[in-house]
């Protein structure tokens, strides 16, 4: 190529990629936004800061979760590991139905509040509370203490497969400022993986809860979510030291 | 592509973005810092058009990656900032790339080595854009130390490939032990800055001793440090070198050309070249463990 050929060829070029790198500037999306956004449900599914129809949306009255039997098949309904199931209260808490199912049977079971650190977004601060708990093992009632403050071991009474817990996690929730009305972020973990080791999969039914995001996972595993609102779960499930979901919610009104 | 799949490539990619600015950057550093001249030699010039490809072009895969994966719209996909970062360094490669013969037709010194450093600089700072420098807090430390970091690794890791692939193997005595002292300062101005910002950078970013030592982020930390000691290690048989040459310099200037120590010198390089390489892939891993920014 002859020398002035390839220099006009190089400065066209840089130009025309400069002159992406304005449009990129106009048109892309911030990174926290992408890293917020959904993929498979992304033109459905509302982003923060995204002008939507939250407010004119009648709110939602707080989705009770389902029957952990009538969960899909996979780790905590299916499969050893554990399935959480959530839904968010008008007060910005999350009513959660949690079930485990062990490898092997067990007779007791740790109980911890929620290990969120490294929630991000705002949420490193936040102080997990667990309260209105009850468990069954097996079918049988369980004696919790009502309030989980810090880890417990509980007497399952009789060699167990399948936990079942439900509880209000408080205290999880930030509202998103500036944001539209009710817009927040909220963490949610397993609090019966404390002492074990398992596979953990999150759905909800709730249509207040916008996205899923998994901040303990790689950057392009942290989009973790998978269905669209009304109807999320995680893509796949998530081992027990990963597992802190951030639910992006527009909280329903009181 | 599964999650896993998607980690491997965009770490592979990583990889090739880091070793093509190893390329560039260190051949433009060692051009303008250590052996001017050099840009006469053709596998330099080679080595720094081969590196401009290998830059530009995982540069813009790493980019359009997590599009492919999660499909959707183009522009609702690309991150602002990472978009920007790899356009701009992209267009400064096309140029260098168009403008190379022109570059490269007399010694880099006065403008020439300026226009080096002024590229190093722009390509440095779009990797800074793109890293976790500039999210969460001490975004000052963070950033000056990146930089400061990418600096270095251009100044000593550029200078090794130069020194142990172009060259050592053509048994140039003379521009060998020319070149060597001079290498061998530079390396210990760089050392010391990659000491220095790579800590700065690691606290910052885990926030404290006690997260850095508790966590996977600083397990990876722990093996690029390893490997990083292995490298001093081997570096400082270079540094012998370079005093044996400055005394025999000294001492008999007509036994210049018999430099006896050429060949193991060869080997330990070549041997530091591919733990430096371990270490990019390290550092690779850093990104993918890095804790989320608060």
């Amino acid at each position: 190529m002859r020398p002035a050929v390839r220099r006009g060829v190089a400065v066209s070029g840089a130009a025309v990629l400069l002159a992406g790198a304005v449009v990129v500037a106009r048109e892309g999306m911030p990174r926290a936004e992408v890293n917020r956004a959904t993929s498979p449900a992304r033109t459905t599914t509302p982003t923060v800061g995204s002008s939507t129809a939250t407010l004119t949306t009648p709110p939602s009255a707080p989705a009770e979760p389902s029957a952990p039997g009538e969960d899909a098949a996979g780790p905590g309904t299916t499969e050893p590991g554990v399935s959480l199931r959530v839904a968010v209260r008008s007060d910005g808490s999350f009513e959660v139905a949690e079930q485990a199912i062990f490898t092997r049977e067990r007779t007791t079971l740790a109980l911890a509040p929620p290990d969120v650190a490294g929630a991000g977004s705002g949420l490193d601060g936040v102080i997990p509370a667990v309260r209105e708990l009850q468990a069954i093992a097996d079918g049988r009632p369980v004696d919790v203490p009502a309030r989980l403050r810090r880890t417990v071991v509980v007497d399952l009474g009789a060699p167990t497969r399948v936990v079942e817990l439900r509880y209000v996690l408080d205290g999880t929730t930030r509202r998103s400022l500036p944001s539209d009305v009710g817009r927040g972020l909220g963490v949610v973990a397993p609090i019966s993986t404390v002492a074990m080791d398992a596979d953990v999969i999150l759905r909800t039914a709730d249509p207040a809860v916008l996205n899923l995001i998994c901040p303990r996972l790689s950057p392009l595993a942290r989009v973790c979510a998978s269905g669209e609102s009304g109807a999320f779960e995680l893509r796949d499930p998530i081992p027990s030291g990963n597992a802190v979901v951030v639910l992006q919610i527009s909280m329903p009104r009181p | 592509m599964n999650p896993a799949q998607v980690d491997l490539v965009s770490s592979l990619l990583r990889v090739l973005v880091y070793a093509g600015f190893v390329m560039v950057a260190g051949t433009l550093v060692f051009w303008s810092l250590v052996w001017p001249a050099g840009q006469a030699d053709e596998r330099l010039r080679r080595l720094l058009g081969g590196g401009t490809i290998v830059l530009a072009l995982a540069s813009l895969l790493g980019l359009l990656l997590p599009w492919w994966v999660r499909g959707g719209d183009l522009f609702s996909s690309l991150g602002r900032e990472d978009g920007v970062a790899v356009l701009v360094r992209v267009a400064v490669l096309v140029v260098l790339a168009g403008f190379l013969a022109d570059f490269t037709a007399s010694p880099v010194v006065r403008v020439r080595r300026v226009v080096a450093l002024a590229v190093v600089a722009v390509v440095a700072v779009t990797l800074v854009v793109q890293s976790n420098a500039v999210e969460g807090d001490w975004q000052a430390v963070k950033v000056a130390a990146t930089i400061g970091h990418l600096f270095a690794t251009a100044g000593w890791l550029g200078g090794l490939v130069a020194l142990a692939v172009v060259i050592i193997p053509q048994e140039n005595v003379a521009v060998l032990d020319e070149v060597i002292p001079r290498f061998s300062t530079l390396a210990f101005v760089s050392v010391v800055l990659l000491v220095v910002t790579g800590t700065a950078h690691a606290l910052a970013v885990s926030d404290g001793v006690d997260a850095l030592l508790s966590s996977s982020y600083g397990l990876v930390f722990m093996v690029k440090a390893l490997l990083f000691a292995v490298m001093l290690l081997l570096g400082n048989h270079g540094r012998r070198y370079a005093g044996e040459v400055t005394f025999r310099r000294l001492n008999s200037p007509e036994r210049i050309a018999l430099s006896p120590g050429v060949h193991a010198l060869a080997v330990v390089m070549g041997a530091e070249l591919a733990t430096a390489f371990a270490v990019l892939g390290t550092t690779a891993i850093l990104v993918l463990v890095a804790p989320p920014p608060a």
